[in-house]
Parts: structure tokens; sequence; C-alpha cells
């Protein structure tokens, strides 16, 4: 199986603030990643996950329509059991009851605005990195269900 | 023989004319000033959504009072229950339905029937069943017999648990955010009673997932009218009302009240036809007499959309409603014209509405009659009487394009150049034709008053999209001599 | 919402043009007064109709031009803006990433005075991210003297470029701001005082924190303790403060002459925040004279969670209080004490005569565990008040105990 590097990883960005969107594209795209697509209308990221196929997702939660919360709840839907698809949410709301409700929603990781580059270049790293872990291991993991 | 009092009579015409206007251009620059040039500032996006985000609201109960409301029900209380608010509850108060109103909810909503330990803080027309949905937590359904639309909110408000609550129409719809954003002046002032907020027309505009995103002008004239109207009405009249500490009306449409102190001036009134705005002014009295401060006030920022009528007749029976609900409070308060113990509210506001707002059809239809009378019988000379008529008009449309300027300035606003020259357009034929007519339905109004007592009239529901019959009040509209 | 230019202009346009017609209608009245006596037909009133008509017609020619002219001219400079926004950002971008060569944005090449859509694009990404980034982009405010041009808004005369100003500030967050913002909350405008506190309190939120009076946090405490704001505003500001809230909470709460609305704002603005190392303070003002304050003490208690050892007395005299919003607040906090002593202490509150109380202390019972449960199921079958039955079903229907056909079984409703 062909090792994909973090750095090819397909990245979606959704924020209704342009300002947010031009600005995370710069950071990924001056750390090396090359794939990321964006999007400032709620409305569109799910179309934009069936049609782009992203490895991961960059949330804002306080959007106009349809929320953070909304769009994971769409996407629940669509993601497979077994895959791990982390989203990582990024938002301005610092209430503890907001965070637990948006990782038990199916958001993996949780950054706070402002946010510091280096921090957010790190975790998306991490989650990455255990993506495609997660992904190199699953036929394994399929296969080792079935023989017991 | 009828030269003096006809001449004393045109006098008086004039100076009320005058006076009007006076305070027409007054509300405007009030009105302009504190929304645009001081709301806009406190309140910009960035600042409101970090206000939003750290828990500056307050928990909202939405009574929703339905009669025979199959078609749409199911549809409203659906597209109410995808609001984003923190903590809400929806209540719905079937009031009487003889039709599949019921049926529909319980299909739709999972709803089970639910013995209820409820208050009874007002009273009203017995309960028959109370309904909670399974599927989500926070609806409510009650069934009870017909009582009227203020009964209906009553027994709603009977069941609400949070400290604030909003009477909504079953098919307006909110702002996604609407709600939120006025719960937060509740948490700023304490003392707040009860938030109007700003009705525009929904017709011809793109609606995509609940929110408008493009404003687009409607075809039918007198849809565009009416976008004129509800310009006047709520970016001058209410604003400068507000701001003066005596806004009288608040809409049918969206107002958000403090429970307690709604409950404590004693519910809505039973057998009105406008009981918001009969509640509005009975809670100003109770806290005047009371003498605790209190506050009541309009909001531009949260703004309701709603459908307005397309066809005359359904128009005609909607003002008529209007103007026979502001005669009717009015003459219900009596006691508060020009009665000192009510400050500014006694001495200003109350008259205005009297001689301003309640009598102002009959004094437009008699202007219309002496001037044409008069110029028939050569009293008047008629080169006169056209010039004196075409004051008139020129001095309505002016008004009219006032509330149109102001209506530019809103970043949600008709987009092309060719809607701006449209409502332009439309100020001036607004006064030659539409305006008389419904001054000549606002007078059999009035005149109606002491017959048709608190009659809610029929609706016509066209399909998915009922026209909603809101209460926008005729807040500030000018007189024709 | 609004645009925020033209505003000016408008007004006086409004103002002019009606105060012109109502000099011609004065005029008109006046000399329709005159010309009583000879009648309505007379020269001199037609004259000054038409000289009115005339005025009306040009007014509105007027008004209708300048309105066109506004509404084509603001969709282009909305359009402009935008565009220069954007602009701006990819720029602003570039220098805090340290991605654009710095000799590419020297400044030479740039204005001395930034404009506005320049500033608000700084702005804009102060509030997305900080750190290096962060200061770099505040060193540029620094360098062109933004921070300084602002500040001097701030001591303006003209209201709008005062509130612009803090608005500025409030979103800059610049810590030389501070305690100019902070000299503002004195100031006689309400709109002044409202919108200086929350850009004090955000400008607060990232300034490094000293202990102390003389510290930032104190000076805040100082100024709010003495401002006359309305106490929706307080918590508002003190929300705003994120991280030092906890800071200036803890000064507040502890002054023995606080105010009681100020007091009542931290008990509140603690209990929202979630800051459960705070239960002892709150817990001070459980046996405060004023019930308004009592009540919200158990009522922050109640969101944090926890109610401390020594106050365990004082709960359960509350739940006996006089004043019922006492006892449902006590209800409410009353599920965080131990079953063994909360439950025997709640079962006189099914009894009580507010629904309120009935309810929360059905509530807070059921709350605790299965003992509690079990105890509001005793009391749904065999409490001799009906009011207190018919809650403790409502309450375990609720909860998700009874079905609704249990509950009818229950009620022995068929």
């Amino acid at each position: 199986m062909e090792t994909l590097r973090p750095k090819d990883a397909r990245i979606l960005v959704v924020d209704d603030e342009r300002v947010n969107v031009v600005l995370l594209e710069r950071i990924l795209e001056q750390d090396g990643y090359t794939n990321v697509r964006s999007t400032t209308k709620s409305e569109q990221a799910v179309a934009l996950y069936d049609e782009f196929e992203p490895d991961l997702i960059l949330l804002d939660l306080h959007m106009p329509g349809l929320d953070g919360f909304a769009v994971m709840e769409r996407l629940e839907d669509r993601i497979a059991r077994d895959t791990f698809l982390p989203i990582l949410i990024l938002t301005a709301d610092i209430r503890p009851e907001v965070k637990r409700r948006a990782l038990s929603a199916g958001a993996k990781d949780f950054v706070t605005k402002p946010f510091d580059r280096t921090e957010v270049l790190l975790r998306i790293q991490n989650l990455l990195e255990t993506r495609f872990l997660h992904m190199r291991l699953r036929p394994e993991l399929a296969s080792e269900g079935q023989a017991t | 023989m009828w030269s003096a009092p006809l001449t004393v009579y045109q006098y008086v015409l004039l100076v009320y004319f005058s006076g009007l206007n006076l305070l027409y251009a007054l509300f405007c620059c009030v009105g302009l000033r504190a929304l645009v040039i001081v709301f806009a500032r406190e309140f910009s996006q960035g600042s409101l959504r970090d206000l939003l985000e750290r828990d500056v609201y307050k928990p909202v109960s939405i009574l929703v009072p339905a009669y025979d409301e199959e078609v749409s029900i199911v549809g409203s209380v659906r597209s109410l229950l995808a609001l984003q608010f923190p903590e809400f509850e929806v209540i719905v108060v079937s009031d009487g339905s003889t039709d599949e109103t019921m049926a529909r909810l319980v299909d739709a909503f999972a709803l089970a029937e639910q013995p209820w330990a409820s208050r009874q803080d007002l009273p009203t027309a017995p309960v028959r069943r109370t309904f909670r949905s399974l599927t989500h937590p926070n609806l409510v359904v009650v069934d009870k017999e017909n009582g009227g639309k203020a009964d209906a909110l009553n027994a709603g408000l009977n069941l609400a648990r949070y400290p604030l609550f909003a009477a909504v129409d079953a098919d307006s719809m909110l702002d996604a955010e609407a709600i939120l954003r006025a719960t937060r002046l509740f948490v700023e002032d304490e003392t707040l009673v009860a938030v109007g907020g700003t009705i525009r027309p929904l017709n011809g505009a793109v609606v995509r997932d609940g929110r408008v995103t493009e404003l687009a002008m409607p075809k039918r004239w007198i849809e565009r009218f009416q976008i004129l109207e509800y310009a006047r009405a709520f970016f001058t009249g209410r604003a400068g009302w507000s701001h003066f500490k005596s806004l009288l009306i608040i809409s049918g449409a969206f107002g958000l009240f403090r429970r307690t102190a709604v409950l404590e001036a004693g519910g809505f009134l039973v057998g009105t036809v406008s009981e918001d705005m009969e509640l509005v002014v009975r809670l100003h009295k109770h806290f005047l007499r009371k003498g605790q401060p209190y506050n009541i006030r309009f909001t531009p920022d949260p703004i309701c959309w709603t459908e307005v009528p397309t066809d005359l007749k359904t128009l005609r029976r909607q003002r008529n409603r209007w103007h026979r609900g502001l005669c009717e409070t009015l003459w219900k308060h009596r006691d508060m014209l020009f009665n000192p113990r009510y400050g500014r509210l006694g001495m200003v506001a109350v008259p205005y509405f009297w001689f301003f707002e309640a009598l102002s059809p009959l004094v437009e239809v008699s202007g219309y009659l002496i001037v044409g009378v008069g110029a028939f019988t050569g009293f008047v000379s008629p080169r006169f009487a056209i010039l004196f008529v075409l004051l008139a008009v020129m001095y309505g449309m002016l008004l009219s394009q006032l509330a149109a300027g102001v209506e530019t300035f809103l970043s949600t606003r008709y987009p092309r150049m060719r809607d701006r020259i449209v409502l332009l357009v439309a100020a001036f034929i607004e006064f030659v034709g539409y305006r008389q007519f419904l001054v000549f339905e606002r007078t059999l109004a009035t005149v109606q008053v002491p017959f048709k007592k608190g009659q809610w009239g029929k609706m016509r529901r066209q399909g998915a999209t009922a026209i909603a019959t809101p209460d926008p009040g005729q807040a500030v509209t000018a007189p024709r001599p | 919402m609004w645009r925020r230019y033209g505003d000016a202009i408008y007004t006086l346009v409004t103002f002019a043009v009606f105060g012109f017609e109502t000099l011609a209608l004065g005029a008109l009245s006046i000399s329709f007064l005159l010309g009583r006596t000879t009648g309505i037909a007379s020269t001199p009133v037609e004259g000054v109709l038409l000289a009115t008509l005339t005025s009306t017609a040009s007014a509105l020619a007027l008004l209708g031009f300048f309105l066109l002219g506004y509404h084509f001219t603001s969709t282009l400079r909305d359009r402009w803006h935008v565009e220069q926004l954007d602009a701006w950002t990819e720029r602003w971008i570039g220098l805090a990433l340290e991605d654009t060569p710095a000799e590419q944005i020297a400044d030479g090449s740039m204005p001395r005075r930034l404009p506005r859509a320049a500033v608000d694009a700084v702005l804009s990404l102060l509030e997305v991210v900080k750190g290096e980034e962060g200061d770099r982009l505040k060193a540029v405010l620094a360098r062109h003297g933004v921070d300084r041009l602002l500040l001097r808004h701030l001591r303006s005369g003209h209201l709008t470029a005062r509130l612009d100003a803090i608005e500025s500030l409030g979103k800059a967050r610049l810590p030389q701001a501070f305690d100019a913002l902070l000299g503002l909350l004195e100031h006689p405008k309400p709109v002044v005082r409202r919108m200086a506190v929350r850009a004090a309190a955000g400008t607060l939120a990232t300034m490094t924190p000293e202990p102390g009076p003389e510290g930032p946090g104190g000076r805040f405490t100082a100024a709010l303790k003495g401002a006359s704001l309305k106490s929706g505003v307080a918590q508002e500001s003190l929300l705003l403060l994120e991280t030092r809230a906890g800071a200036v909470l803890r000064d507040l709460l502890a002054e023995p002459d606080l105010g009681d609305r100020l007091r009542w704002v931290a008990l509140e603005t603690t209990g929202r925040l979630g800051l459960a190392d705070m239960a002892g303070e709150v817990a001070a003002s459980t046996t405060h004279p004023d019930p308004e304050l009592r009540a919200a003490a158990f009522r922050a208690l109640h969101r944090l969670g926890s109610v401390p050892e020594d106050t365990h007395a004082s709960l359960l005299d509350a739940l006996r209080d006089e004043v019922d919003f006492v006892r449902v607040q006590a209800c409410h906090a009353a599920a965080f004490l131990p079953a063994e002593v909360a439950l025997p202490a709640l079962e006189p509150g099914l009894g009580d005569d507010s629904w309120w109380v009935r309810r929360a202390a059905a509530s807070s019972m059921a709350r605790l565990g299965d003992d509690g449960v079990a105890a509001v199921t005793r009391a749904a079958e065999t409490h001799p008040d009906q009011a207190a039955r018919e809650m403790a079903v409502q309450i375990l229907l609720e909860a998700g105990v009874l079905d609704p056909a249990g509950a009818r079984l229950v009620k022995g409703v068929a």
C-alpha cells in the first residue's frame, strides 16, 4: 500500500469569515500542504465533502445559517463507522459546555481563536498522522475481525 | 353662511398637517441618529458575535397560537424548532381547531399526551389535553377549547417555563439569530419589560435554509407600496417613539416580553382585536401606576420577515382589523388621554395616536370632501383646490421617499439600482390611489368599531405559503387634509 | 447592518428639507389666516401655495437624486472597500507569516497613514491570530501610529469618531489603550460607557497579568466599582474577560462593602463561567440579608456543581427560607449535597405552596441517584398533597423514568 505523506492530505476549511479562510489557506500553504479547499458558505460544506473527500476538516462553529454543529450532524451520516475523519474546530467561543458539545458531536480537537499558528499546525499534523495510521491499519483490522 | 366655519376648519386642517409633519421630521432625524449613528457602531457584527458567544442571552418560550392551520402548521413548527438557540421551548396552542391541525402535529412530532402539572396564573378557556413531543423535548402542544388568540396566548403563558416569551405568528419567519440578539437586551437592562423588533416584507426575497439571502423587488405594486409603509413605520416611527420612551406598539409578529411582567399586568386581554397593542399599553399603565422603573423599546436589530398581502381583499381586511384594534385599545385606555399621571405617554404619545392615527382617516376624508365640494360649488377656486391637493400628495411622497432613504442605508437592502428607482416611483404612486384606498378602509373601520368588537376576521390561506396578518400597526402615517 | 457613511449628510438633508417645508407651511398658514377675511380664493394665498408647491417639488427632486446618487456610490464604494480589504489582508498575512520579504513591505512603499481598509484588515486578523504573528501585526499598528490616532479620537468631541475609535480599540486589544478606555467609564453618555467597558474587558483579557490593585486587573475592578453601569452591562464585560475573569471576580467578591448590584453581577458571572474553585467565595453570600443575593449565591453554587462543607447548614436553612425564590435556588443547589442529607431536607419542598419550589425540590431529588428516584416515586404514589403527587409524576416523566402510560397509571387515570 502506498504511503501517504501527511503533506499530501486533502484539507477542507469551512468558515464564514473570508479573512479566516484566507489566513488558514496561507498558513497551510506555507507549511507545505498543497491540497487545500475552502468555503465561506457552510451549506456547501457537505457537497464539498462528497466531492473532495478531505482527510481533515477545519470547521468554525458559529456561522450563519448552518452552524458547525449542524454541519457535523450532516456529515455524521456520511462518514463510515470505522473511518477516522478528524474535524478540528476553530472558534472564539471559550465556554466549556460548548467545547464538550463539540467534542461529543464528532469533533476530534478544539482550538480557540485567536489561535497560535504553531499550535494549530502541530495539531493538524497530529490529527493527520493519526488518520493515515488508521487508514493503513484498517485492512489489517478488518481481516483480523474476520479471522476471529 | 358656511364660509366662517369652513374657513376655520380649513385652517385647522393646515395646522394639523403642519404639526404632524414637524413631528414626523423630528422622528426621522431622531430615528436615523439612534439607528444608524449609534446602534450601528455599538453593535457591529463582530461585537455582537462576541457577546453572543459568551452566553449573554436568556432562555425563551415561543408561543404559537394556532387556529385551523392544518396547511402550514407542521412547516412552521419545524422551522421554529430549527432555530439555533441554546435554550428555548416552543408551545403550540391549538385554539379549538376544527380541522386536522392537531392530528398533523401528533403525527409529525410523535406527540405523546401528558397529564400536566401546571400553574393557573391566568384564567383561560378549558384546556383539553397537553402533549409533549418524544422527538423534540422542547416542544409542547396544547389542545384547548376555543377562546380567541389572546386566550390561547394566556394558556401558553400558563405553561411557559422561561423568563422571556415571544408570541409569534405561525407564518412569520424569524431571522435565525433574531431571538438571541433580542434576549441580550434583557440581560443588559434588567428593567426592560418588552422589546419590539423590525418587520420587513418577505415578498420577493430569496430564502435559503431559513435565511433571507437576497432581496428582490416583488412584482406587484401593492407589495411595493407595503415595503415603503413598513420602512416608514419601523425605521422612523418606532425608532423615534422608542427613543422618547413612549413606544406604544410592538408588533404581534415579533415581540419579546418578560413573562413575570406580563403576568403581573394580567396577561393578554381576551376579546380585543389587537391584543398585542393592548398589552403594551397596559404594561405602560401598570408600571407607571406602580411607580416602578421600566423600559419598553424597539430595536432595529432582530428582523422578522413576513409575507404581506398580495391582493386587495386581504389587505383591506388586515388594515380594517388593525385600525379597529387601534381604536379599541385607545378607547379602552381613554383615561390616559392628557393625563399627566402617565407622563410623556399620556401627554404626547396617546394624544398623538388619538388625533394623528386613529382619527386621521376621518380628517383626511373630510379634507378631500371640503376641497372637492368647495371646488364644485365655487366656494374654493378650482385652481386652489387642485394645487392644494397636489401639495398634500407631494408632501406624502416626500415622507415616503425619506423612508425609502433610510432603507438605502441598510446592508440588506434592495440591491439593484432598478429596485431603487422602482421604490422611488412607488413613493410617488402610493399617494395617488393606494393611500386613498386605505384611508377609505380605515374610515370604514373607525365607523365599525362599536359594531365589530373583537372580531378576528377570516384569513385566506394559499396552499403552502400562508398569508400572514401581522400587525406593525400604523405608527406614523401622513394624513392628507 | 447599516452603512456608516453618508448618514451625516442624509440627516442634514432631512433636516433641511423639513425645516424648509415647515417654514413654507407656516407661511401658508399665516397667509391663509390673513386672507380669511377676503375669502379663500385670494391671490396672495394662492401665491404662497404655489411657492410651497415649488419648494416641495424641489425638495422631492433633491431627495430623489440624493438617494439614487447614494445608492449608486455606495454600491461602488462597498465593492471597492471589499477589494481593498482583500488586498490589504493578503499583504498583512504575508507580513504576519513572514512570507513576503521585509523589503517588499518596507515602510517606504506604504503610506505613512494607513487607509481605513488597511486598519480594518489588521484588526480582523488580530481577532483570529495571536502569538508571534499577532505581535507582528500589533507592531504594524504601532509603527503607523494607528494606536496614537485611535487614542486621539477617543478624546475627540465627535460622538461617531469616538465610538468608532472605541470599537477599533476593542478589536485591537492594545494594552496602551487600556487606561484611556477605563477613563471613559465616567463619561456622561451611556453608550460610550457601555462600549468602553466592553472594549476594556476585551483588552484586559490579553494583557499580561500583574497581581495587586495597581495591576491592570486591579485597575479594572476599581473602575468597575466606581462606574454607573447597568448590571447587565457589567455582567457582559465580566464575561468578556475570558481567562482573566477569575482574578477580577475574586477581588470583587472579597470586597466587604461591594454594592449589592455589583455583588449580584459577580455571583451570576462566577456561576455562568463555571469557576468551580470559587465555590467558597460564592458561598459567603448565602447568608446575605438581601434575598436576591442569597438566591444568586445558591444559583451560582448550583451552576458550579458543588456546595462547600461549611455551607451545608445555611443551605438547609435556606430550604425553609421565607422568600420563595430563595427556596427554589436552594432546592436546585441541594442536588449537590450528599443524598442522605439532601433527601429528607427536600421532601417538605414537595408540598410547598409555590409551584416553582415543588418543581425544584422534585427535580433535585430525582438527580440524587437511585435513592432519589425511589423517593420521588414514593411521593408520586403516597404523598398526601395532590399537587405534590402531580409534580412528582411530572418530574419522573421528564426524567424518562415513567412513560405517559405509566404516568396515567400512577395518577389513577385510565
